[in-house]
Formats: C-alpha cells, structure tokens, sequence
C-alpha cells in the first residue's frame, strides 16, 4: 500500500556566505532523512534545538525547498509540480504551528481566518461558507461569539483551536504539528491534546507530530524517531523506543527529561553537570561522537548506519553492529 | 518587564487607546488640535472668509497696504485684497498639497516596496537600483528639474514633488516586508495554499502600514513646505492663487514697509508644519511598543 | 505558619497584597500572599500564566513597574521587612543579599562587553573594590561548571551557548553570594539536555555555598527534579505548600491534582486526559471567595462567600480550601 507521506533522502544544506559572494561554510540542517507515514498513523518527530525537525516540516509543507531527496505524498513528489496541482494537492496536507499568537494574523478575526482556506480554494458557493466556519468551530469546541474576535482578544488555548479549525477546513489526510502545545499551560495543552485526538478519530487523520515534550510523544504517538543534528538516530514503535532505548542520545534524552524521573525507575546515564568539551562532531564519523559516554575509536571516523534492534526499531550505533544489519528501506517492509 | 497578568487585559480597539494616549500628552494634542482647526478651515473657507472673492484674487486697488485693523485683522496687500481672507483660502490649497502629494507617493511607493521586500531576489535588486537614482537626487533638485520640463503650476508642482518622495516609501515598506514574510502567519498562509499576491494584499501590506501611516504624517509638513518653497521661487502656485508661499514670496520686499502682508501667510506655515510634526512624533511614540507605557491613574 | 523543616527560616512573606492599575480597571494580581523560605533550600513557586508567580519575585526584590502597588503585606529577610526600607538599604540588599537569574540570560548580559568586564563591574558595584578579582571569579565559575574559565572570561556573550549563558549569568548572581537565589524560569528557554544540567547546578550551589533558591517555574517536571518544598499558586493566591514529595504523591487542593492529573505521562495512549473545567478567571474581575471555586467539583456555599487561608493539614502541608482531598469531613 502506498504510503500517505514518503520522504526519502531529504537533505537541506544552507550555504554561509560572507558578504555577497563569499562561500565561508555550510550549515546541514538536514542530512539524510527517510521516513514514511501511514494513512490514520500518528508519526512522531523528536529532538532538542537545531536538530532540525522544524526544517524536516517545511520541506514536507513546501514552505522550503529541500537541497535535494524526495518527498512524495500519496505517491506523488510534491516538489516536482506546481501551480494549480500544487494547490490541489496542498489541500491534503496542513499544519498547526506552535505560537498561536504568531501563526494568526494579529489582524483578521477568527472567522476570516477560518474561512480563509474555503475561499482559497472556492469550494463552498460564498452562502455556504459562514455555515461551515460555524461547524468546524462547534467541532474544535468554539462559541459563535468568538467567530468576531481578533486572537490578541482570545487566550492561547482559544487560539489554537482556531488554528485547528483553520487545518481542518479542507479535509486534510494528514496534519503537521510543529509543537503545537509548547506554548501553552499544563492545564490548557490537556484540553488541546485531547482535542487532537478526538479529531484524528473523527477525520480519520494522520499527524506528523514534531515536538520536543518526550511524555507528550509518548502519549500521543504510534512510531517515534529521534533526531540529532540532522539525522534519525534512533526510529521505532513509540512504546519500543521508550521502554528499550538503543541510541545513547536517545537514553541521555530520557534520562533528563523531568517527567521520566518521577516515576520511572530510571535509567542508569549520568547527566552531567559540569560542561563537556565541546567538540566538533568529526567529518566523516558518528556526529555524537563528542557527547557519547560509550565512544570507540572507529566512531570518530566512521558513520553508523541504521543497524535492526527489533522488528521495526531501528538506532544508527555501532553498539548493535552484531545485530542484523539492515538499511532503512529494508527495515520498513 | 512585561508581566503575564497584565498582558491578558483584553485591548479596546487600538483607536481608542490611541486616542486616550494622545489626549494625554499635550504636545501632541496641541499638535492634532491646530490640524483640525486647519481642516475645519480648509473645508470651510469659502464661508470662513470675510471677503472671499478678494480671497480669490479679486484686486481691490483702493484699499492697498492697510494695516491690520478690526476690518481687516491681517490687513491688506499691494492690490488691495483683504490678507485673512487669502489665509483662510490658502489653507484649502495647502491641505490639497499635503494630502495629493504624500497619497501619490504611497500609492507608487508602497507596492514597489512591498514586492521587492516580499520577493527578494531579481525583482528587489532592480527596484532598489531606480529607488537609488532617484534618492541620489537631492530632492528640491529633482522637482524642479521636473518642473522646468513640465512647466510651472500647482499640479505640475503636485506631480514632482510626488515623484520625488515614492522613494522614501518603497524603503521602508521594502524593510517591513523583509521582517514579514518570516513571520510564522505568512507560512501559515502558504500551506493552505493562499497565492503570493493575496498574501501580500491581505497578510502583509495590513501589518506594515503603521510606519507608513506615522510617516506619511509627518512629511505631510515636509510637503506644505516644499511647496511653499516652490512657490516661493516661482514654479508652483501661480498669481492670483492665495497659496501662502506664494504669498510669501510676493510680499517679502514689502517686509519692511507693510510687514503684515509676508508675514501671516509665513506664520500660517508655520503653525501647520509644526502641527504635522508634533502629531507625527507623538503618533510614533504612542504606537512604537518598546516606548509605549500603561496608562496610569 | 510554621516551615515543615526544621531549618531556620531565611525569607517570610506575610499577607502580601498587590494591584496594578491599568487601562481596563484595577488587577488583582496577589491576594494574601503567604510565602516562607528556609535557609539551604531549594523552594518551588509553580502556577501558570496569570498565577502571580513571576509578580511575587519582583515583589521581593521590590524591582515592580509604576503601576504596581503593594497594598498590604510583609517581606522580612533576615529580620528586616523590605517593604519598609529605604531605597539606599533596598540598593544594597538586591545583588548581595537577594540575587536574580531570568529566563534569558541575555537579560543580564551586555552584548558589547566581555565577561571579565561585566563582572568585575557586578562586584565592583556591590563592593566598591574587587580585591583578587581574578582568582575569585575563576573560582566562581568553574563553580558554575567551566572547566576553563580564562576562555569564558575573554568571551563576549554571543559566542556562549544559551546553557552558558545561564552558567554565567549564575555565576554574576553569585558573585556576592547571597542568601537568596531568585530563578525565574531559568530553563525555560534551553533543551532539555542542557536544563538538566543546570538543575543539577543549581543543587550543588544549595549543598556546598548554602544558598537557598527560589525557583519558579511553570513545569511540574523541574519541581520534581529540584525542588525540596513546593508552592502551588492559582490567580494570585497560594493554594497549596509541602515537601515535594507530599504535594506530588498526596496533592491536597484539588487545583494541584488537576495539574498533576493533566501531564500526559498519568494516562495511557488512546484515553483522554482529564481535564480542569473552565479556564483561569480575569484577575480583574476575580471570583468570589477561593478564586478556584468557578473551577472546582467540590465547590460549596463557603467556598463562594469566604476566601480559605492557607493553613497546616498534615505535618509539613499547608493547603487553601475548605475540602482538602483526603479530609474526612
């Protein structure tokens, strides 16, 4: 079966330039980043800053344009058309952003900015469409008197859902989510990630959930990958990737994550305290080498592939090197 | 330091609290207050005036060079026409200038500027090239090499001095499109699939016209004065217009003898520039959010 | 009100009532705050937006706008009550006694001056005269973490990551080591790697300097790591106070166990989370009575009509409501 979402190889490299013409270095935002998605599947994206999730997310959102690798939605690779296909075919893929406040234009209300999307691509006759704003607000559970509002009016929470009510316009099949609950309070995310799941349920939809809130991921995901620095090092099964983690990144995450330390008995990585040497990540070698508490001498200059720890969780370490060996192409049928 | 609690405070409409702010500081509202005085006289001076068709420019050769006196509180000129009343007129052609002038410069500046900063590129690279020819002019310069082409008169002079000031606005909406189109709304927009025009139609011109609006404010002065200036050296208004450089100019060897007639019409000059001014910088400071302040009780 | 441990106390906050007059009206932001510290402690202050968490810290420091007005109240240190000092004494407590570290450090760092100047002025300022500055403010931030202070001492602000710019700004915070660390949000803009990391710091500056700190945060997941006592705050009032582990295993206010039954990590995948009804009120117009009580399952006739003090329910716990969970009445 086709996948719904198909990235293969994506690369993005910016070039830094001084002055106008000067090449002086470049930035690999990211290097190498196969992933799929299924249809109804809820698909997990996790890492600290500048690892690059949020580039991961424009380029599948074509905000960007990738240095090279493909991204193929429902089979068809969205880089390569344009016009009124691409705009056909962005009707299947939206996103929610994270800061509600900066995603809305401080200038439209609420209502324009739900029936924005209906307008674009005129698929109500103009009668219909207050009609259908008003639905996709009761369904986001918004009241007819907040249709007037401008967001700096509404609250955080108010404003996401209308950023929801936005996404869902179209009909999508698959929404992306770029940290849609960093910005909100404990008690507001609650009410927030309870209505991304009755939503998925009800649409039958498939989330590309980026965020770097490990309980969160592990709450809403089906697969989970983690990525550092450009790269997927670990992928798998959420509840896998949780309960077995095989990349020593993935542990150092675990192991600092607040929530995880409450009531898991936890695991044995040490975080440290004073600052570690910095360290360059070597050329051609495993870019954690510098921060890796089981480091040997060929993974400062040789790169991990994706090595098989079970039957879908993969991890990019040369711990596992005994284990099967397999690309991610395999891994994945 | 911004305190969460504070922050939630629902807003009134931005209008209304502009309002109060500028009640507030009685600069600006010295300033806001003379333009309505100078409007309300404008759209009234037909009636306003004591004697209009002297005004016009009617002559009235008996009366000439009479001092101020309770008919005539400004006096009168070389051929005799009553020196309020031609104030009272030139203020209707001064507001036409200030708004003619500055409204033709937006209007060309501002979507120039909108599109080279939104797109960047190719597009932005020539448009700040003929930005910059004309910018290397001094100003006053170009306009009246423009003049000298078009020939003198008020429209004409209207039409220059238009031309002169579009570059100012392409550059500052050019710097306002260059933050926008980062912002995350903008994406937003284009992952529903919203086309690049009406993105900068409705996403980004709405959120970048403040400063335009703040700037168009203040050069409105920049404008009457130009103008008067231009008169003055005779490639603007031309006699019998009651345009107060025009006055000015006329009158200025009678300075000594009858220095009523230069002087009124320099005065009311004056009053409107300084006006434009003070409300100009009072607006700038209301609306710039790193001097704005809560109001106190 | 007496403190769970038996530590002597350093800061205690009594009855602090504080309003900012603004365009809409008058706000509510603290309603009878009650706060105490002891000595070698590390005190969560929690709540979300709107909690008057932040407020309460620029009370203590006396640092609030125009706007603001402390009404009534009581913030003694050490025996003297801040609110009644004058400015000069006030000048000489903020940096010395009570110091502060902000969610970004860039608040505290001039961009345009190395950090060997910028602390020399710090202790310049405070001291008068830094005597054997350098050895000192080596010391001070290898204490903070640097395993080679020379090369951040020569640095300028911009070329330190995010997580060593908060080690430095510690560092500033510490240099006249004060008996009162206030840490606004220190992590909140930094990974998650990283905030580990400086919890961890900021424990060991509590076991080897004795320093007690006051750590405000929104996220319940720090509280746990760092903290040894928390408060719970909701729209302006303290709700709750204990040792962590009290407040985290046996909440007593039924705001802290909707927040602590709201984190993902108590529900398994597929359920829905339960939620507090209702959202936090206008500290404008603020509810009658326990402030929660629009909010609140258990809400009755006194919960409407008068506000609860926070008073002792089980030793070492303090809670704000007339039905405490776990109360037989």
């Amino acid at each position: 079966m086709t996948p719904l979402l198909e990235v293969t190889e994506l690369r993005k490299h910016f070039t830094l330039r001084s002055g106008l013409f000067r090449k002086v270095g470049i930035v690999k935002a990211v290097d190498g980043v196969s992933f799929s998605i299924d249809a109804q599947q809820t698909y997990g994206l996790a890492g600290e800053t500048g690892c690059g999730k949020s580039t991961v997310a424009k380029c599948v959102l074509r905000i960007m344009e990738p240095t090279s690798g493909e991204v193929k939605i429902e089979g068809r690779n969205i880089h390569a058309i344009k016009g009124n296909e691409l705009k056909q075919t962005r009707r299947n893929i939206q996103a929610i952003f994270q800061n509600p406040f900066m995603s809305l234009d401080p200038r439209m209300t609420a209502a324009s900015l739900i029936a924005e999307p209906l307008r674009t691509h005129r698929v109500l006759p103009k009668q219909k469409v207050s009609d259908r704003v008003l639905e996709l607000m009761r369904t986001v559970g918004l009241d007819e008197e907040h249709a007037s509002k401008y967001p700096h009016e509404l609250s955080g929470g108010q404003n996401q859902r209308v950023a929801v009510a936005r996404a869902l316009a179209l009909s999508p099949k698959l929404v992306v989510l770029d940290e849609p609950t960093s910005s909100l309070d404990v008690s507001v995310q609650a009410q927030i990630l309870n209505l991304f799941t009755e939503i998925q349920k009800r649409e039958g939809l498939s989330y590309l959930f980026i965020s770097h809130d490990l309980s969160v991921l592990r709450y809403l995901t089906d697969v989970l990958s983690i990525m550092y620095l450009g790269r997927i090092v670990e992928t798998g099964p959420s509840e896998e990737v949780f309960k077995n983690p095989s990349h020593p990144y993935t542990q150092l995450l675990l192991a600092s994550v607040p929530e995880f330390t409450l009531t898991e008995a936890g695991f044995k990585v040490e975080v440290p305290d004073r600052i570690e040497a910095a360290g360059v990540p070597p050329e051609n070698g495993c870019k954690f080498y510098p921060r890796c508490p089981y480091r040997m001498e060929k993974c400062k200059t040789n790169d991990p592939p994706l090595y098989k720890i079970g039957e879908k969780h993969l991890a990019a370490c040369f711990l596992h090197e005994n284990e099967p060996f397999a690309f991610y192409q395999e891994a994945n049928n | 330091m911004q305190l969460k609690a504070a922050q939630r405070i629902r807003r009134r409409s931005e209008v209304q609290l502009i309002g109060a702010s500028i009640r507030r500081d009685a600069l600006t509202m010295a300033g806001f207050a003379i333009i309505l005085l100078f409007v309300f006289v404008a759209i009234f001076a037909p009636f306003l005036a004591p004697y209009p068709n002297e005004g016009a420019g009617e002559p009235n050769p008996p009366n000439k060079f009479l001092p101020p006196s309770y008919a005539h509180p400004f006096g009168t000129d070389y051929l005799g026409r009553d020196v309020l009343s031609r104030v009272i007129l030139g203020s209707q052609v001064s507001l036409v200038v200030a708004v003619v002038v500055i409204a033709l410069a937006i209007l060309i500046g501002t979507p120039l500027g909108a599109v080279a900063g939104y797109f960047g590129g190719k597009v932005d690279e020539v448009i700040m090239r003929v930005t910059d020819v004309f910018l290397s002019f001094p100003s006053l310069l170009l306009a009246i090499i423009l003049l000298a082409t078009l020939g003198p008169g008020l429209t004409n002079a209207m039409i220059s001095l238009s031309l002169t000031w579009w570059p100012w606005y392409t550059r500052l909406m050019r710097a306002q499109a260059l933050s926008l189109r980062e912002r995350a709304y903008v994406d937003a927009a284009k992952v529903i699939g919203v086309s690049n025009l009406w993105i900068l139609l409705r996403h980004v011109l709405p959120n970048a016209i403040t400063p335009v609006l703040v700037q168009g404010t203040m050069d409105m002065s920049s404008a009457i004065l130009a103008e008067a200036g231009l008169s003055f050296i005779g490639l603007g208004a031309q006699a019998p217009s009651p345009e107060w450089g025009l006055m000015v100019s006329t009158g200025r060897i009678y300075i000594l003898n009858f220095w009523w007639f230069p002087t009124f019409p320099g005065l009311a000059i004056f009053a409107v520039a300084v006006a434009f001014n003070l409300l100009g910088d009072g607006l700038r400071e209301i609306l710039d959010p790193k001097t704005r302040r809560f109001v106190q009780q | 009100m007496t403190a769970s441990e038996p530590g002597p106390q350093l800061l205690d906050v009594s009855e602090l009532k504080l309003t900012f007059q603004t365009v809409e009206g008058t706000l509510y932001a603290l309603d009878n705050v009650d706060l105490h510290i002891n000595r070698k402690e590390i005190m969560g202050l929690v709540g979300e937006t709107g909690s008057g968490k932040s407020v309460t810290a620029l009370s203590i420091l006396q640092v609030l706008p125009d706007n603001g007005r402390i009404v009534q109240g009581r913030i003694v240190l050490q025996g003297e009550d801040l609110l009644k000092t004058n400015a000069e004494k006030l000048r000489r407590i903020r940096g010395v006694k009570v110091a502060v570290v902000f969610q970004d450090p860039s608040a505290s760092l001039n961009p345009v001056f190395t950090i060997r100047s910028q602390m020399k002025d710090m202790i310049l300022s405070h001291e008068g005269e830094a005597q054997d500055f350098e050895g000192r403010v080596s010391k001070l931030l290898q204490d903070v973490g640097f395993p080679n202070p020379e090369r951040i001492l020569d640095s300028y602000p911009h070329e330190l990551s995010g997580g060593m710019q908060q080690r430095v700004a510690l560092a500033m915070a510490l240099s006249c080591s004060p008996e009162l660390l206030i840490a606004d949000e220190p992590t909140t803009a930094l990974d998650v790697v990283t905030q580990a990391q400086i919890i961890a710091l900021l424990k060991r500056i509590r076991d080897t300097r004795g320093t007690s700190i006051l750590l405000i945060t929104h996220n319940l997941g720090i509280v746990a790591m760092a903290c040894d006592r928390v408060a719970v705050m909701y729209a302006g009032n303290i709700v709750e106070v204990g040792s962590t582990e009290q407040v985290f295993r046996s909440p007593t206010h039924h705001y802290t166990k909707g927040l602590l039954d709201a984190l993902p990590k108590t529900v398994s995948k597929g359920e829905m989370l339960p939620v507090i009804r209702g959202s936090i009120p206008s500290l404008l117009d603020p509810p009658s009575g326990c402030r929660f009580h629009p909010r609140c399952p258990f809400a009755t006739e006194v919960c409407i009509s008068r506000k609860p003090k926070l008073e002792p329910f089980r030793p070492g716990q303090l809670v704000a409501c007339y039905h405490p969970i776990g109360d037989s009445a």
